[in-house]
């Protein structure tokens, strides 16, 4: 329903854009997309516990990157709902990945691997034991 | 909002209140989710560290506001000025009709109109900008030497009217450069646009 409207609403803006590269937000919500729909408050929540904190998105940041997203077509409003607790909870809009945001995501989780693998290469990064990774 | 505290109440009366700030369209779309977002920060906020937390959260609100509403009023007059620069002239089927005609005869005078006043304003703004300054700085040169008993270095004053011109011209052409870069931004690629998809 918003993508539709943002859909005819910003298709001249649509044209220029280009989808990639990803900006680091977004990254981040298809990163927070990629095993389950969240809402708003949810993918942020997402983002700060998995960046241990360091990434904060405002509410501002957070729909305006949505928005964006809707338009290009990575994220969708999602038509299933969690079980809601209370009103709050029914008004909320979810959103999940389309095929194309994952595919996107996916591409861009293998740009910055390789990145990461030049770095290595060039001694600027170590690479962390399996048993540092998972916190023993 | 009777299971809140009143400060996160008043804080999300007055989070709603500033929703104002941004483009309508954004504001209609996602208004109500980031009131609801705000307030479940700001309770969290309040749970766990109480004022101290309720400010922080300002503050980081007040950072993204700052960031993110200018940024939503730019991309929205982008979309405007696209919108209302997009040709009449692009139709799948072709038919030609005297209104029609009419129509994109008047728009496109309008724009040739534009895009003359806007090179000649830039041409009259660059020159006589630049010309003054040069002249200015001469003089102040001029009257500098003359002050310390030195030979003045402009020589007469048509000599540094005319550096102030020449001056002026050579920076017309750097405002003219900016000028239209400008006028091919916001009038001339949107009907290229058209021409484009008419090619095609």
């Amino acid at each position: 329903m918003l993508a539709q409207e943002f859909e005819v609403m910003d298709k001249p803006l649509r044209r220029q854009k280009r989808v990639e590269p990803l900006k680091d937000s977004e990254f981040h919500i298809l990163l927070a997309l990629a095993d389950s729909d969240r809402h708003g408050y949810g993918i942020m929540q997402e983002v700060a516990r998995r960046s241990a904190g360091t990434v904060r998105l405002g509410p501002g940041t957070l729909y305006g990157a949505i928005k964006r997203m809707l338009i290009s077509g990575l994220i969708e409003e999602s038509a299933k709902r969690p079980a809601a607790k209370n009103d709050d909870d029914r008004r909320r809009c979810y959103f999940s990945l389309t095929p194309q945001g994952r595919a996107v995501a996916k591409r861009e989780a293998q740009r910055l691997a390789e990145l990461v693998r030049v770095a290595e290469v060039k001694r600027l990064l170590t690479r962390r034991s399996p048993a540092v990774e998972g916190g023993a | 909002m009777a299971d809140f505290p009143r400060c996160i109440d008043w804080s999300t009366r007055l989070y709603r209140f500033l929703l104002r700030a941004y483009p309508v369209e954004f504001r209609e779309a996602f208004g109500d989710e980031m009131t609801l977002m705000f307030r479940e920060m700001a309770a969290e906020a309040w749970r766990r560290y109480r004022w101290s937390g309720l400010t922080g959260i300002w503050f980081r609100i007040l950072a993204d506001f700052s960031l993110s509403a200018p940024h939503q009023y730019w991309l929205a007059w982008n979309r405007k000025v696209l919108q209302r620069s997009t040709t009449p002239m692009i139709h799948k089927s072709f038919r030609f009709s005297i209104a029609e005609f009419g129509r994109d005869s008047h728009w496109t005078a309008w724009r040739i109109a534009a895009v003359m006043l806007m090179s000649f304003s830039t041409l009259v703004a660059g020159i006589v900008v630049f010309a003054i300054a040069t002249e200015g700085l001469l003089f102040a040169v001029d009257g500098a030497f003359r002050l310390a008993h030195l030979t003045a270095p402009a020589g007469s004053m048509m000599t540094t009217i005319a550096i102030g011109h020449l001056f002026g011209i050579l920076g017309y052409c750097a405002t003219n450069w900016l000028g239209v870069r400008l006028i091919k931004r916001f009038i001339v690629r949107s009907s290229l646009g058209g021409i484009h998809t008419l090619a095609n």
